[in-house]
């Protein structure tokens, strides 16, 4: 048994509350193995990772890593694993290969071992071609595996990665996946990833689920499907996943008023170029959005989703091309423009510490709604995003899927007709990005026009049209069935999206 | 109206995020107060307890009575005689004293009319300062002292009246210099902080994806700053008046006034500073870059004639500077608004271009 | 300990370092600016005192002390007849003092019973008493003079028999030039913005962005992780004490007159207080601003207001002084002032020395407790 872990309990004060992070979980782990630790947002999954890799000391109970008590041989399991935490731990101002260098040196790692070994890791990721680059600089796949090899540098028994996929597109999480395969099979070591998308769980072999600080379930990909085979044909991990913490499995979400062809267009883009020096992260870009329609932007990461989207919203200019927004230039009418467009950013930006109901009050105010107004519009936002339990509640305490859902409310507050969410439901668990769903389509019902960046692709099926970019340029354009078409005729979107990318 | 109402939200939102915070409250409001009473008490250039210690080669009545008219004297404490030349370097080296006086064989012979007679005073010049003070009070005890012994008066009785302030007392100056001292760091750090704080949560993207235009965005951070600002400064001012019994002669309307522009012109430069940075560390060191040269150079530690010409003009574009120089009279001499007008002038244009500078700055970043 | 990886990491400590341009401009530009300013700026010599003389009635005596003011080069005299004139310029800060000669001077001077007044501005007391100073020294000067009956210049000697000559030196800045005690002063400060501000502020940033959670899971046990990050501080400290030496010497003429090497010595030793004292505070906050602040309130403050730099210990009050035993730049303060401008001073040496060296290890002590590998 590489892990085994006793009746552990930790709990956290914040303020006067106290909050069990953990209660009482015990599992053992065998070696050999990719095992998957899956819970929704707040479930305890990093504070698990931080007890085994003995940061963190426990309230109750006892976590044996490689035989050793991780209280008392911290240092001895720390020479022995390989941790990537959440924020990654990369030094933004060095290179690529310092960042190997120093992690494997601060590994004891011989320098024979270090030529022989960094090259091959180098390959493997294919990153070779960048070792002179700054870490500040790189993708966000492309940081993903630098921590990776810098984890994997120095021949660990036992890799612990605390969610690597957060924001990183398909094809850097199929790599990674497949990457970390290889080592369990060649080296012969046990991983331990958390993640927060399901779909991922049937790379592992394994699989723990947490919530509540309790652990839910344990066991293979398959036998946790099996567990909802009572309830539904032929069940996906997600929906098993949901009936294990719901107890019921969500109805598929649909269109209750699909878009008109007759729409009036909103927003129209033609020729937008923007370059930054030599680098031109967007190439010649030229769509039209228009009422009622869900338009979605996918691409890899650094594909140039992100520029396009900032020269949409007006947070930075575009060096050519031409942004129309019903019917005139966006550059003449910013204000008004941002004054019916509502904006959920990739990070969460609102005030951490302000209480939701005043935060919903500040950006209401801010666009001007007021009064009576006002108080309607917000009890209607805590009734649709069951916000209300937490009104008085500051942001930063509630967990992740409420704070997207108050990012959400801020956002529709002055009831926008053009609504932008840039990667608005990254790391939250899918029973938060279903009811997410569910009003995002409600609102494309209504005339609003929303535009979307995503790196899940069953959200992306969600979309009336999708643009998908490669290194700036646009390259399918079209309904989900017209990019699967164009994809090769490729069964899902997901494998439409991967051969026209790769 | 409308554009009332929005900034009215924005500078809601402001004043929340600075005071809802219990740890930040007290953040805003303890270090002011205690460092004011603090540095009350400590930031004198007065001299007390001035250790010194008398060489007597003489050893006569007259010595005697020097060396007690240096007892009686407040400034000085007088440590036991010095045995010899090499005693007076060994103490003053290791500080045991920091003056000393020298009283040559013949000192009573010359006094008794066969020569001029002659002391010597030692004063220990590591601190400049202290040093020129302690020689100036040394060199008063001795002439009152001569005066006192000859026969026919061959001096002048010099009365003098120090206007303002009869007692020469420090603290009267010291106590409101340190007030604008405290409330410009506590502006310029709540002013820097309000800008970096949302450029690092990501939340100032969300803030120019509102309708709000950029010097809207800078006027209401301004505005919060300053009603902030007001909690610790009017603290303090209780603090001056019913601890430290500061006489006030002038106006309190002019003092608002005054601390208003001279909080004002703060503020701008703090914005100026952070518009300039592009996080939390940046724009605290940034702010220090300011802060030491300002307080340094501001006529608090040093006069400001003493400074040379260049130097003095620079530092026109320090608030600090005219704070410095208004609060005194303020509170002392009682001026009216006239006399200080050239003060609010220039405080007015350090906002005016600071806070130009600071729009400029962040219209540039878009 | 283990040298490999105590060097990769400063190694990397120290690219960071150098590709950190605001670190650098901290490290080189902050001693250099701090000490071109105060040096010129900062100075106590006081010249031209703005005086208004009051001669109600021109005589013979009048007219020499009036003369004698204006050929002062320490002063800028104007001569008014009316009192009311004189005290209007004093209120609109036209002029600093007043000297009012009374009616009869004439007369009293030859009864040999003459009185003058002074009026200074005393708001801003401390250059209102060496103002004082000046014109009671140029009073004493001149009035063996007048009262000798002799016409002014002829006297060989400036004093009668009657007076008394004050010989004074300063003592170790013979010119009393304020550069030498503000240069030792200046040196302080930039060691503890360096060693308590730089690293309390980018340990804290390490902090927030995770990157010591990274750090903590390798085999580098929690001292050699603080050893790394005090190296690198510590070489930019000594580039910035490197720096303020050499411009105070060459620039304004500081005398180095202790032995360079335990000027330098000592120097390291508050050094290693100070980032000691920055990595406690970056472990105890975490944060950012907090780090900033904490640092501000008990390091910079106190090593630039009770270290006896610019305002003298002893002549605060009593819990203060208390107070200042218990600041580490106490006694950094008086070690250079000491080493500059004395010379080895061997008990000064070793008491403050000995005191900086226990601050240090209680500090460093305290950080490395402070400082698990946990979070």
């Amino acid at each position: 048994m590489i892990i085994e872990c006793q009746n552990l309990s930790k709990t956290f004060k914040q303020g006067q509350e106290k909050v069990h992070a953990l209660s009482d979980v015990s599992f053992e782990l065998e070696a050999g193995k990719i095992i998957g630790l899956l819970g929704p947002d707040g479930a305890g999954k990093t504070t698990l990772m931080r007890h085994l890799c003995g940061l963190l000391r426990p309230d109750g109970g006892s976590v044996k890593v490689l035989g050793v008590d991780s209280v008392l041989g911290a240092n001895q399991i720390q020479n022995q694993i390989g941790y990537v935490p959440q924020k990654f731990g990369l030094y933004e101002n060095l290179s690529i290969s310092e960042n190997i260098n120093l992690y494997a040196r601060l590994h004891g790692v011989s320098d024979e071992e270090l030529a022989q070994r960094v090259p091959r890791l180098l390959e493997i990721t294919r990153l070779s071609r960048f070792t002179k680059r700054m870490a500040g600089k790189l993708s966000g796949g492309m940081k993903q595996k630098l921590a990776l090899i810098c984890a994997l540098v120095s021949r660990p028994r036992l890799m612990l990665l605390d969610e690597p996929t957060v924001g990183v597109d398909v094809l850097a999480r199929r790599e990674m996946w497949s990457i970390l395969r290889q080592f369990v099979e060649e080296e012969a070591m046990t991983i331990i990833a958390s993640t927060a998308y399901l779909d991922e769980a049937d790379y592992c072999d394994q699989t723990l689920i947490l919530f509540e600080g309790r652990l839910l379930a344990q066991g293979t990909p398959d036998e946790i499907r099996k567990m909802a085979e009572r309830f539904v044909e032929d069940p996906t991990f997600e929906e098993a996943f949901q009936l294990l913490i719901c107890g019921s499995v969500p109805e598929r979400l649909t269109r209750r008023n699909p878009v008109r062809e007759d729409a009036p267009v909103r927003i129209e883009v033609q020729d937008l170029v923007q370059r930054f020096g030599d680098f031109t992260a967007v190439d010649h870009l030229s769509f039209q959005i228009r009422s009622g329609e869900i338009f979605g932007l996918l691409g890899a990461n650094g594909a140039g989703k992100t520029t396009t989207f900032r020269m949409l919203c007006g947070l930075n200019q575009a060096t050519e091309g031409k942004i129309t927004v019903d019917g005139e230039p966006l550059a003449r009418n910013l204000e008004r423009m941002r004054s019916q467009t509502g904006y959920v950013a990739q990070k969460f930006s609102l005030y951490a510490d302000l209480s939701v109901r005043q935060n919903m009050e500040f950006f209401g105010g801010a666009y001007g709604v007021r009064g009576k107004l006002l108080q309607e519009r917000i009890d209607w936002a805590m009734e649709t995003f069951q916000l209300k339990p937490f009104a008085r509640m500051n942001a930063e305490k509630l967990a992740m899927g409420f704070k997207r859902r108050l990012a959400m409310a801020c956002a529709l507050l002055h009831q926008p007709s053009i609504v932008f969410l840039d990667e608005a439901t990254s790391g939250t668990d899918p029973i938060s990005r279903h009811e997410f769903w569910r009003k995002i389509l409600d609102l494309a019902d209504s005339g609003v026009a929303v535009i979307i960046t995503t790196h899940f692709m069953d959200e992306a099926q969600y979309c009336d049209r999708i643009l998908i970019m490669r290194d700036g340029l646009s390259i399918a354009v079209g309904s989900v069935d017209e990019i699967c078409r164009q994809g090769g005729n490729a069964a899902t979107l997901e494998e439409a999206f991967v051969n026209l990318v790769t | 109206m409308k554009v009332l109402n929005r900034l009215a939200a924005l500078l809601k939102k402001e004043l929340l995020q600075l005071l809802k915070n219990p740890k930040m409250r007290l953040s805003l409001f303890i270090p002011p107060v205690v460092q004011l009473v603090l540095l009350g008490y400590a930031a004198t250039l007065e001299l007390k307890e001035v250790d010194c210690a008398v060489l007597d080669h003489s050893r006569t009545a007259e010595s005697r009575e020097i060396k007690s008219r240096f007892q009686g004297s407040p400034t000085f404490v007088v440590q036991p005689d010095l045995e010899s030349e090499e005693d007076l370097k060994f103490r003053m080296e290791n500080r045991k004293i920091q003056l000393a006086l020298v009283i040559p064989e013949e000192f009573a012979r010359a006094k008794a009319g066969h020569s001029q007679p002659e002391v010597q005073v030692l004063v220990d010049g590591r601190n400049a300062n202290s040093a020129g003070l302690a020689m100036t009070y040394a060199a008063e005890i001795l002439r009152d002292y001569a005066a006192s012994k000859m026969e026919n008066a061959k001096a002048f009785r010099v009365q003098t009246r120090g206007w303002h302030n009869p007692n020469f007392n420090m603290q009267y100056f010291m106590i409101p210099t340190l007030l604008v001292l405290i409330s410009l760091i506590d502006v310029l750090m709540i002013s820097a902080l309000s800008i970096a704080r949302e450029r690092e949560d990501g939340t100032f993207e969300q803030l120019r994806m509102t309708p709000f235009a950029t010097w809207e965005i800078l006027l209401v951070k301004g505005c919060a700053t300053l009603c902030i600002a007001l909690g610790p400064i009017s603290t303090c001012l209780f603090f001056i008046h019913f601890w430290f019994h500061i006489p006030f002669q002038g106006s309190c309307l002019l003092l608002a006034a005054l601390l208003g522009t001279f909080v004002s012109a703060s503020i701008s430069i703090g914005l100026f500073v952070s518009s300039l940075t592009r996080n939390l560390q940046q724009s605290m060191l940034g702010i220090f870059m300011v802060i030491v040269p300002f307080g340094m150079l501001s006529g608090m530690a040093t006069p400001l004639e003493s400074m040379p010409p260049v130097f003095q003009t620079v530092m026109l574009a320090n608030p600090l500077r005219h704070g410095i120089e208004a609060l005194p009279r303020i509170f002392l001499e009682g001026v009216a608004f006239s006399e200080l007008s050239h003060i609010f002038y220039f405080l007015i244009s350090i906002t005016l271009v600071a806070f130009t500078l600071a729009y400029v700055s962040f219209a540039r970043q878009r | 300990m283990n040298l490999r990886r105590i060097s990769a990491l400063i190694v990397k400590e120290f690219r960071q370092l150098i590709r950190d341009p605001l670190s650098i401009g901290l490290g080189i530009l902050l001693p250099a600016v701090l000490l071109l300013i105060c040096g010129y700026g900062m100075s106590t010599d006081i010249r031209n005192i703005k005086m208004v003389l009051v001669i109600p009635e021109t005589s013979e005596e009048a007219n020499q002390i009036a003369a004698r003011f204006r050929s002062n080069g320490f002063f800028h005299s104007v001569v008014v007849h009316s009192t009311a004139e004189a005290e209007r310029m004093l209120h609109r800060h036209e002029v600093d003092m007043c000297l009012f000669l009374p009616h009869d001077f004439s007369k009293k001077c030859r009864e040999r019973n003459a009185e003058v007044f002074l009026a200074v501005n005393a708001s801003n007391p401390s250059p209102a008493l060496l103002k004082k100073g000046y014109v009671q020294t140029v009073l004493a000067e001149m009035a063996p003079r007048i009262f000798s009956d002799l016409p002014a210049g002829s006297a060989n000697g400036i004093f009668s028999s009657d007076g008394l000559i004050i010989h004074s030196r300063q003592w170790f800045n013979e010119e009393n030039r304020s550069a030498f005690s503000i240069v030792p002063g200046i040196i302080v400060i930039i060691l503890t913005i360096i060693g308590a501000l730089l690293t309390s502020m980018v340990m804290a940033r390490e902090y927030e962005l995770g990157n010591l959670e990274s750090m903590f899971v390798t085999p580098m046990r929690s001292s050699e992780i603080l050893l790394a990050k005090m190296t690198v501080n510590f070489g930019l400290g000594m580039v910035g004490l490197g720096i303020s030496i050499f411009i105070g010497c060459f620039l304004f003429g500081v005398p180095m007159r202790g032995n360079p090497l335990i000027l330098v010595g000592g120097s390291s030793l508050y050094l290693i207080v100070s980032l000691s004292i920055g990595l406690l505070i970056s472990s105890l906050t975490k944060n950012q601003f907090l780090a900033v602040s904490c640092t501000i309130i008990t390091t910079f403050l106190p090593s630039y207001l009770l270290s006896g730099f610019l305002f003298e210990i002893k002549s605060m009050p009593g819990f203060l002084q208390v107070l200042t035993r218990f600041i580490p730049a106490r006694y950094y303060v008086d070690f250079l002032q000491t080493s500059f401008l004395v010379g080895d001073v061997w008990p000064n040496i070793i008491k403050n020395l000995s005191v900086l060296a226990a601050f240090a290890s209680f500090f460093f002590v305290l950080a490395k407790i402070k400082n698990p590998k946990r979070l």
